[in-house]
């Protein structure tokens, strides 16, 4: 895995084949992560959406319902998101990674966070040679609303070598 | 007062609260409606207006009516027709105004509307100048200049007294473009061109800028033809100083935003406006499009071979798009000729400098920036931010990677700023070029170009945003770091 000095070694090095940008200051990098911040495109589910199932079984069905059953929403920068006690959302990071192939990552939430009961159940594997916003699956699975701003560092980035022969 | 008169006072009453609380709640749906509209700065200011005017259209009434109960014959009439014209003016300024909320900017447009808001505030000298965008129907880009001017109508029926806090509100204007186009980031560069014009309204009218006297001065022995019409002179006059506007905003553009207007006017111009085998055709409002191409051509140049011929590292794009542009100059009769000899000597005396002011986009910047941007895209790597510390220059030596990667802490780096955003101009220029490099140089397959072309716009698009954030959070970051009270691991 790498530590917060060897991603920043990285970053700054001149191939341009990893970046995960933009980074606000230093301190976004410690430890062994980078925080990811939350970024202004989010799919909530809509409540009420009447008795509804997804049956992997019926694909076309299920992408149909999907578009009843979410819906888009885009917030500046700085604004609150409400996370209501079981509302799930899908969010995506701020930042834009390109990983080179001889790394992976893992986004997984901060323990912060989830002791106030947001789980970010995100498809945590980012593959080498990853481009892109990373997708974060947010659910509050505690019983308070949590405000989230857009903006704020919400998840967490580690990094590890491949080891390739 | 008889009965009658009584009943009919109740009944405009009546009439007038329903369309005043129709009204109402029009601006109160557009306002919620609004709310995560990225150039809602400007959407606020125009609802308070209307606000205000429908609160003061409200009092009229209610007082018009008071003294209509209170009056007989001519008096009361007068005072229930000032009713029925509040409630005409209002609705009026009503719609003029609200249909300019009702096609909000799509969601791909959002990422530019704060950088031209910016140099929208530069470029009229005014902090408080705002934009509203909306998409049309029509495959062109417009500006409004004055938002307000159906609200300034309305006004002086229903409050006068509000004439002179409009007229020291802040330059406002609409920009529409085309919706068929909103994913079209590289095309949006001709959106310069429309905020110019705007720029140049507010200086004309504040008198920082010597246009009309230059145009004045020039086009005063001007003669419509051989024959001594007026009616053709004043016509010919009217053509050339709309055509001095249009060139004007079309220099100033290129100077404000760099050469991805200049590609970006070609190619919003090349397929519709110039048919196949001529160069188009001039009109009232605009002068030949092909000569509008070709008379931009050596500030373009700048931007890819100083003064001393020294070709920049995207001269050979640049030669190669250049081709695509037609170079007859058929279809050009005397007069036309004459015109465009005299706008640019006209253009030659205007203080372009001056009006460009702090707008301009420095050569150095786009000779500095590009490059990166270049890279990045090179690695499909959105080019947002210049990291501070980065080893440069060509060529990875392969002492560099090991001691980097023990993490050892380079004592030239700096420790408290990461990076710093990369101007969204160059994030256009760099991405066009790169794009065009694609495209027309590194002959990609005819059928990838559509493919080409919207990656290319999806990825300066969103380095576009991620810039303006990255800038935005830096500006931001005292109250970012307030607005984290979950701190750790």
């Amino acid at each position: 895995m790498l530590s917060a000095q060897a991603i920043k070694a990285r970053l700054r090095m001149q191939d341009l084949d990893f970046a995960v940008t933009p980074i606000l200051d230093p301190d976004q990098i410690s430890g062994a992560s980078i925080d990811l911040r939350l970024g202004p495109d989010l799919i909530v589910t809509k409540r009420d959406t009447g008795a509804l199932a997804f049956d992997p079984a019926r694909m076309e069905e299920m992408r149909e319902r999907l578009a009843d059953y979410q819906t888009y929403v885009r917030r500046p920068l700085g604004t609150a998101f409400y996370l209501h006690p079981g509302d799930f959302a899908i969010a995506r990071s701020l930042e834009y990674v390109t990983l080179p192939a001889d790394l992976s990552g893992q986004a997984v939430g901060r323990s912060s966070w989830g002791r106030l009961g947001l789980v970010i159940a995100t498809a945590t594997l980012i593959q080498p040679n990853f481009q892109g916003t990373i997708t974060l699956e947010l659910a509050n699975v505690g019983t308070v609303p949590l405000v989230l701003y857009v903006g704020t560092r919400i998840a967490q980035l580690t990094l590890e070598e491949l080891v390739m022969e | 007062m008889s009965a009658n008169h009584q009943l009919e006072i109740d009944w405009i009453r009546l009439l007038a609260e329903q369309r005043l609380s129709a009204s109402a709640k029009r601006v109160a749906e557009i306002q919620r409606r609004a709310q995560d509209r990225d150039d809602l700065a400007g959407v606020n200011l125009l609802l308070r207006m209307l606000s205000l005017m429908v609160s003061r259209t409200e009092s009229l009434i209610a007082g018009s009516l008071r003294s209509a109960e209170n009056s007989q014959g001519r008096r009361r009439e007068r005072e229930l027709d000032t009713v029925r014209t509040a409630i005409v003016q209002l609705e009026r300024a009503l719609s003029g105004t609200c249909k300019t909320l009702v096609a909000p900017p799509e969601r791909d447009v959002a990422a530019l509307i704060q950088p031209y808001v910016r140099l929208a505030k530069v470029l009229t000298g005014n902090e408080g100048t705002e934009l509203i965008f909306e998409s049309d129907e029509y495959f062109e880009y417009e500006v409004w200049a004055d938002v307000f001017e159906e609200i300034r109508e309305g006004v002086q029926i229903v409050a006068p007294d509000l004439e002179l806090p409009i007229d020291d509100l802040p330059p406002f204007a609409l920009i529409t473009y085309p919706g068929r186009a909103d994913s079209e980031t590289l095309l949006h560069a001709v959106i310069a061109h429309e905020v110019i014009h705007l720029g140049l309204v507010r200086k004309r009218e504040t008198g920082e800028s010597q246009v009309k006297e230059i145009f004045v001065a020039k086009a005063r022995a001007l003669k419509g033809g051989d024959t001594e019409d007026q009616d053709a002179d004043s016509q010919r006059r009217r053509r050339l100083e709309s055509w001095l506007n249009e060139c004007l905003a079309d220099t100033l553009a290129l100077r404000i935003i760099g050469p991805a207007f200049f590609f970006a006017l070609v190619e919003y111009l090349l397929p519709t406006h110039i048919s196949p085998g001529s160069v188009g055709a001039a009109d009232d409002g605009h002068p030949s499009p092909v000569w509008r191409m070709q008379r931009l051509l050596p500030d373009a140049a700048r931007f890819f071979v100083d003064r001393s011929g020294k070709r920049g590292d995207a001269a050979d794009v640049y030669e190669r798009f250049l081709s695509l542009i037609p170079r007859s100059s058929r279809g050009q009769d005397g007069t036309e000729l004459e015109d465009q000899e005299l706008l640019e000597e006209m253009i030659e005396e205007i203080d372009l400098d001056g009006l460009a002011g702090a707008a301009t986009y420095p050569i150095d910047r786009f000779r500095r920036d590009v490059p990166l941007v270049w890279e990045k895209l090179e690695q499909n790597i959105a080019p947002v931010e210049r990291v501070k510390g980065r080893r440069t220059g060509r060529g990875r030596r392969s002492e560099d990677k090991a001691p980097l990667l023990k993490g050892d802490p380079d004592p030239e780096l700096p420790q408290t700023e990461w990076s710093e955003s990369i101007d969204w101009r160059s994030i256009m220029n760099g991405g066009y070029l790169h794009y065009l490099h694609h495209s027309l140089v590194a002959g990609s397959p005819q059928a990838s170009l559509g493919e080409l072309r919207q990656k290319a716009n999806a990825l300066i698009r969103g380095s576009i945003e991620l810039s303006e954030l990255h800038r935005r959070m830096i500006e931001l970051q005292t109250e970012f770091r307030v607005l984290e009270p979950v701190r750790g691991e």
